[in-house]
């Protein structure tokens, strides 16, 4: 609609103002009908000429030269116009303007540009019209002319605004814009190109620009044309050109008319040139006889309101004689009273170095002449000057005060404002309400500006008549103490410091007089005194033996020992200064002249509280530079903690033993060498807490030895229990510290017991069976549950040597009380991580040792599960299937199903059915112990149905494992009894959850050397290339469809596992079979093995499971095999062969776990 | 017109094409009964041919012979295992009869039950 609009508008503008031309247009048409060509903006006039593409819809010049280059145009397709006819267009059309006589100039003007425009045109064979309408209401039209050849020769592009419609009904154009582009018909480049545009203002002036020449010309209503920017560069020449004019009057002239100049046309390219002139003439129209003051000061005063001022001044006063300089100062002079004298004078509310009066000011206070005139100025009679002086010079001189940066305060400009400031009573009042107002700031920035003030006082009163100004000053007690303080400051001389530390290191002196110095230096409190005091304190240091008797060396310098006593007190007396002077030294780690030991030593000497909490900072600093420098610099900082305050240490101590994840192992190490050497009551029980309960076991053995040290007999127990730590040396320094107290125990049975547990370790560090045996059985004989965890690693340790030793003793300690003991062990295996090799050797003792459990009665029930594995079976709910979908998105990239109801593949009312319960406790019963056993503390979560995916398929069984950001150990499992008896899957529910099972079973229930061996042989894409198509292992097999663009063995080595253990568990005779027969056949990959015989990967693998399930039974090593009938998972116990398989005789009695 | 027929011709190409790669695969199988004293081939009882997705069945023992046919005219629905890091996935995967795959699962089956061997046939 919009665009019907448009073309309408278009159509009623196009007879407003071209009617004889559309009608002689349409005339046209009669004869030649329209030739529409679909997308006319990118086609070509003619199909067999393509040199002349036209150019693309709303690519047009007029475009270009738009303000706005956003406009969008619509254009009208392409129609084919009559040569001659559109010559006369064209023409009519550029002889645009409000007047006749306007029209005629343009016309001309453009005719003078192009005299050869008609004829070029004349030559044209065909000529392209369209109309478009842009979107900010213009209306344009486009003529292309094109030769015999079909080359380009012109194009023209009129542009219409829409202006107001003088009678209300239709709308009014007038010409903006016409753009006029010749082509070279050679090359079809643009020779030549010229615009007519309507200037935007009121003017009603017509611009032609010549842009091939860079040309521009204004064609005003009165038919005058002018050369647009030639004017006013010629204006500037003019008065350059003025300048070389002997009259001066006109020098002069020209000379302000050039600094107006300047004050428009600051980012002009001729600035320099103006600016190079100005500097020659001013000088000499100052001299100038001929020219009166009045014009002088009209060219100082047109001067000093340009950019450029202060350069053609500083210029100009380099240059000029005297007089001259004298003469411009003069003039400033009196400039500056016109502006103070002006009633409507206002300051510039801050400094503003090129407002003309600050320009002045600046350029007076160069000299003292000029100072003087500023002076005269300030003391002149009328009030109005004086008080504008006033405010102008107050906000100039706190301006320079605070200047940006701070850094670039200059005392030079403060003094010469200052000493006009001083020199009238107004004057010398916003001097002093400076000071005051910097004084009562009493901040660091404030007393640098008081500092600055001051300072100009002292250089241009002296000291004493600057006391005088500043004590005549009224204001409270506060204020004039500190204006006291930094005048204090700044008459006292400096250079006493450095004379003074001459004076201390001058050995020449008598020791009395470097210890006055040494006093006047501290006195001072300056950092090159503190410096000073500290070097020699530290060479007096040096001159005495090391601790911990202080004995001066024998060639001892005695007045340096006389100075160092001098100095020490005088360390203490300047802590507040002296201890941040020493932090700063202590954080320069690179510090060539102190050490950390000479801080400290520094520190300890001070022992103030500020001391106290830097050597605290020194004792938990951590130097990681590899060498004993850390524990040296801790063992030094905790000596003097303790010698300083013993009471903060105990305490500082403690919290360091009681924050374990701020303090590093090394600072609590230290802690507890410094609770041993504190060694009260109070100091022994936290040693034997931390015994106890700390986390590290390097602690715990510091502190065993810490409570051997101080003889603390009641921490001997705690230290057997210490026993049960993995690490083997931490055991030999337990046995240590059991020998240094185990003279002391009075409770003998006890004394007995840790006498054989050091023998016991003793003859494990000697390797003497024969100690150990005898240790051991003596441990057992007493019967003391006390020995067991002294014992109890031996069951997994020492590569098992001593365990049935190990194993017998313990049975015979826990035979005198079975459930204690029982308890005990179980405690023991509770504290073990899951990687602790003592908890499958210690959950084999405690099954040993457990009563046989009488089987329980009644229905299979969750709790009954979790009771007897440790594993808990719950119904999935709709956040484990979100955590599924995610994570199926995330790393399969497998999609939630749009209208998929969660509740669809859940068990009703979270309700798992009986039987699956059954199944899953029958599974874990026939499971054998090891298998069971890596299960503990897993969730199964149960779904009654497959989880369905967006792509199609669905997930079946799906295991996670250790996902600790999300949920832990959980195994899911899609999967029901009733999508199996649906008949339409392979695999039962038992197969999937003993399937699931495995994948978990393989990353927890498997040592890493199983795993590898897995690894080794595990892998289908190489293990069974025969042609056997019913082998088991090819579930995984990368040749089978599913698997062949999941090229990635690690998966194929773990899902190889899973299907390979759960084929054995569901069928291991069908399993074992076709081991044997694939081997025989060559069907499965031939391996030949170390001892020459013949195998097979298959058969590896059967061999490889089945020695998994070994275990020994009176001597004899069995294995188990297992079968699924009836949905029932049936297990048998049979010899495990010497060829490393199963052996099955006719009759394997099958069993069913209940 | 001419445009749709263009279209629905190349859609038949493309399904029948389809179509085609699903019986792509051609596979002839030898059937033994084991040895059982050597774990080994026993005697031969017969053929079973999968071409262009028809099942040809050839079996000597009447038992196994019914199993095949009955199992060949299932859909199945099984499980493959894929992992990614720690988890495990075990995808629901359709075997349609007469595909290969679906054969296979077939033979597995005549392993398990009967300790039938099958040995594919090069042709």
């Amino acid at each position: 609609m919009k665009n019907l609009k448009m073309v309408v508008i278009g159509i009623v503008a196009l007879f407003w103002f071209f009617l004889p031309q559309v009608q002689a247009l349409f005339l046209y048409y009669e004869d030649a009908p329209v030739q529409i060509t679909p997308g006319a903006g990118g086609s070509s006039i003619d199909d067999e000429q393509n040199d002349f593409s036209l150019p693309p819809v709303g690519d047009s010049n007029i475009i270009q030269e738009e303000p706005s280059p956003s406009i969008n145009i619509n254009w009208l397709p392409w129609i084919t116009s009559d040569p001659q006819q559109a010559i006369e267009f064209v023409n009519h059309g550029i002889s645009t303007g409000e007047t006749e006589l306007q029209r005629q100039a343009v016309a001309d003007k453009f005719q003078e540009l192009l005299p050869e425009f008609n004829q070029l045109l004349s030559q044209s064979a065909q000529v392209q019209f369209r109309m478009g309408f842009g979107n900010d209401g213009s209306f344009l039209m486009e003529y292309k002319f094109v030769n015999d050849q079909g080359k380009p020769l012109a194009d023209v592009v009129f542009k219409n605004s829409e202006v107001a419609p003088p009678s209300g009904v239709f709308h009014a154009w007038k010409r903006t814009q016409t753009s006029v582009k010749l082509y070279d018909p050679e090359t079809g480049n643009v020779s030549r190109e010229i615009s007519i545009t309507a200037a935007s203002d009121d003017s009603n002036n017509i611009v032609v620009d010549d842009k091939t020449e860079g040309k521009k010309f204004v064609v005003k209503p009165d038919g005058s044309v002018v050369e647009e920017e030639e004017k006013v560069e010629d204006e500037v020449d003019e008065w350059l050109d003025a300048l070389k004019d002997s009259d001066p009057q006109k020098q002069a002239s020209a000379v302000i008319n050039l600094c107006k100049w300047l004050k428009d046309n600051h980012a002009s390219e001729k600035i320099a040139v103006v600016e190079n002139a100005l500097i020659e003439t001013i000088p000499a129209l100052m001299k100038s006889e001929e020219l009166n003051d009045d014009k002088k000061l009209e060219i100082i005063g047109n001067l000093v309101d340009t950019l450029s001022a202060p350069f053609i001044l500083s210029k100009v006063e380099a240059s000029a004689d005297e007089p001259t300089k004298k003469k411009i100062y003069d003039l400033m002079g009196e400039l500056l009273k016109d502006y103070f004298g002006n009633a409507d004078f206002t300051p510039p509310g801050g400094f503003d170095a090129v407002d003309p009066r600050v320009v002045c000011v600046n350029y007076l206070l160069k000299t003292e002449y000029g100072r003087n005139i500023l002076k005269d100025i300030a003391a002149c009679d009328d009030s109005a000057v004086v008080e504008n002086f006033t405010s102008l010079i107050g906000e100039i001189f706190t301006a320079s005060l605070n200047p940006e940066p701070p850094e670039f305060v200059s005392q030079e400009r403060i003094d010469k404002l200052t000493d006009i400031l001083l020199s009238y009573p107004q004057g010398k009042e916003k001097l002093t309400a400076e000071i005051l107002n910097y004084a009562q700031q009493a901040t660091e920035t404030g007393s640098v500006q008081l500092r600055s003030i001051l300072t100009s006082i002292k250089n241009l009163l002296g000291t004493e008549g600057g006391k005088e100004f500043l004590d005549g000053i009224q204001c409270s007690e506060e204020v004039r103490e500190v204006i006291n303080q930094v005048w204090q400051e700044i008459t006292t001389p400096q250079e006493d410091v450095d004379s003074l530390i001459k004076k201390l290191n001058d050995d020449s002196l008598p020791v009395e007089e470097r210890i006055k110095v040494a006093e006047k230096l501290a006195e001072t409190g300056d950092e090159k005194a503190i410096n000073a005091l500290l070097g020699v304190w530290k060479e007096y240091q040096g001159q005495f033996q090391d601790n911990p008797i202080r004995i001066p060396v024998e060639n001892a310098d005695h007045n340096l020992l006389k100075l160092g006593e001098a100095i020490t007190p005088l360390l203490v007396s300047m802590d507040d200064k002296i201890i941040p002077f020493l932090r700063e030294l202590y954080n320069q780690s690179d510090n060539p002249f102190w050490t950390y030991m000479d801080i400290l030593d520094v520190a300890h000497n001070v022992g103030s509280k500020n001391a106290l909490a830097l050597i605290k900072d020194a004792f938990t600093t951590e130097i990681y530079d590899g060498t004993s420098k850390d524990w040296t610099l801790k063992g030094k900082a905790k000596g003097y903690l303790l010698d300083l305050n013993r009471e903060e240490a105990r305490e500082f101590f403690d919290q360091i033993l009681s924050q374990p994840q701020v303090y590093s192992e090394l600072s609590r190490r230290f802690a507890v060498k410094g609770l041993a050497d504190i060694g009260d009551d109070q100091a022994q029980a936290v040693l034997l807490d931390v015994l106890q309960n700390d986390t590290s076991e390097s602690i715990k053995v510091e502190s065993a030895r810490a409570l051997a040290e101080l003889e603390n007999v009641s921490a001997v127990e705690p230290i057997l229990e210490q026993f049960i730590s993995p690490s083997p040396v931490y055991r030999k320094e337990f046995n240590q510290a059991l020998k240094e107290l185990v003279d002391k125990i009075e409770d003998s049975d006890l004394k007995a017991l840790t006498l054989e547990v050091i023998k016991l370790y003793d003859g494990i560090e000697n390797k003497k069976e024969e100690e150990i045996n005898t240790a051991l059985e003596k441990l057992g004989e007493f019967k003391d549950l006390r020995a067991v965890i002294p014992i109890v690693r031996l069951l997994s340790d020492y590569q098992g040597e001593y365990a049935q030793q190990a194993k017998t003793a313990i049975k015979q300690i826990v035979s005198a009380s079975p459930q204690e003991g029982l308890q005990l062990l179980q405690e023991i295996h509770s504290q073990l991580s899951d990687q602790d090799s003592l908890k499958p050797a210690l959950e084999d003792l405690i099954a040993e040792l457990q009563p046989p459990q009488p089987p329980q009665e009644g229905p299979v029930t969750v709790e009954r599960i979790y009771k007897e594995f440790g594993i808990r079976v719950v119904a999935g709910d709709e956040t484990a299937i979100d955590y599924m979908y995610r994570a199926l998105e995330e790393n399969y990239n497998l999609h939630r199903p749009q209208n998929f109801d969660p509740k669809s593949i859940m068990y009703a009312n979270g309700v798992i059915p009986q039987q699956d319960l059954e199944s899953i406790y029958r599974i874990l019963k026939t499971l054998p112990p090891e298998f069971a056993r890596a299960l503990r503390g897993k969730v199964i979560k149960l779904f009654s149905n497959v989880l369905p995916t967006a792509e199609g398929g669905g997930i079946g069984g799906a295991t996670y494992i250790e996902e600790p950001q999300i949920e832990k150990d959980n195994i899911y499992i899609f999967f029901s009894k009733a999508l199996e008896s649906s008949k339409k899957y392979k695999d039962s529910f038992e197969e999937a959850v003993i399937h699931e099972l495995m994948h978990v079973i393989y990353q927890t229930g498997l040592s890493e050397e199983q795993r590898s061996k897995i690894s080794e042989n595990f892998w289908h894409g190489e293990s069974d290339v025969g042609k056997v198509v019913s082998n088991l292992n090819d579930f995984a097999d990368p040749r089978i469809g599913f698997y062949k663009d999941k090229p990635n063995p690690v998966e194929i080595i773990m899902e190889d596992w899973a299907y390979l253990s759960t084929s054995y568990i569901v069928d291991s005779l069908a399993l074992i079979e076709k081991a044997l027969v694939n081997t025989n056949t060559g069907c499965s990959t031939p391996v030949i093995l170390p001892d020459g015989s013949k195998s097979s990967v298959l058969k590896e693998k059967v061999k490889f499971i089945a020695n998994l399930l070994s275990h020994e039974v009176n001597g004899q090593i069995m294995t188990y095999v297992f079968k699924l009938q009836d949905g029932k998972l049936l297990r048998a116990e049979v010899l495990l062969g010497e060829d490393g398989l199963p052996v099955i005789n006719g009759d394997v009695k099958w069993e069913e776990m209940r | 017109m001419k445009k749709i027929f263009i279209l629905i011709t190349g859609y038949a190409i493309i399904n029948f094409a389809t179509v085609e790669s699903c019986y792509a695969q051609n596979m002839k199988v030898k059937l033994y009964k084991m040895d059982r004293e050597n774990y080994t081939r026993g005697e031969c009882i017969g053929f079973v041919e999968l071409r262009e997705g028809k099942l040809e069945i050839k079996v000597t023992d009447p038992e196994v012979r019914k199993f095949i046919i009955q199992e060949s005219e299932k859909e199945f629905r099984t499980f493959r295992g894929q992992q990614k890091g720690n988890i495990f996935v075990e995808n629901e995967v359709i075997m349609k009869p007469g595909s290969v795959e679906h054969l296979r699962l077939i033979l597995e089956e005549c392993w398990k039950k009967y300790r039938i061997i099958a040995e594919e046939i090069s042709e």
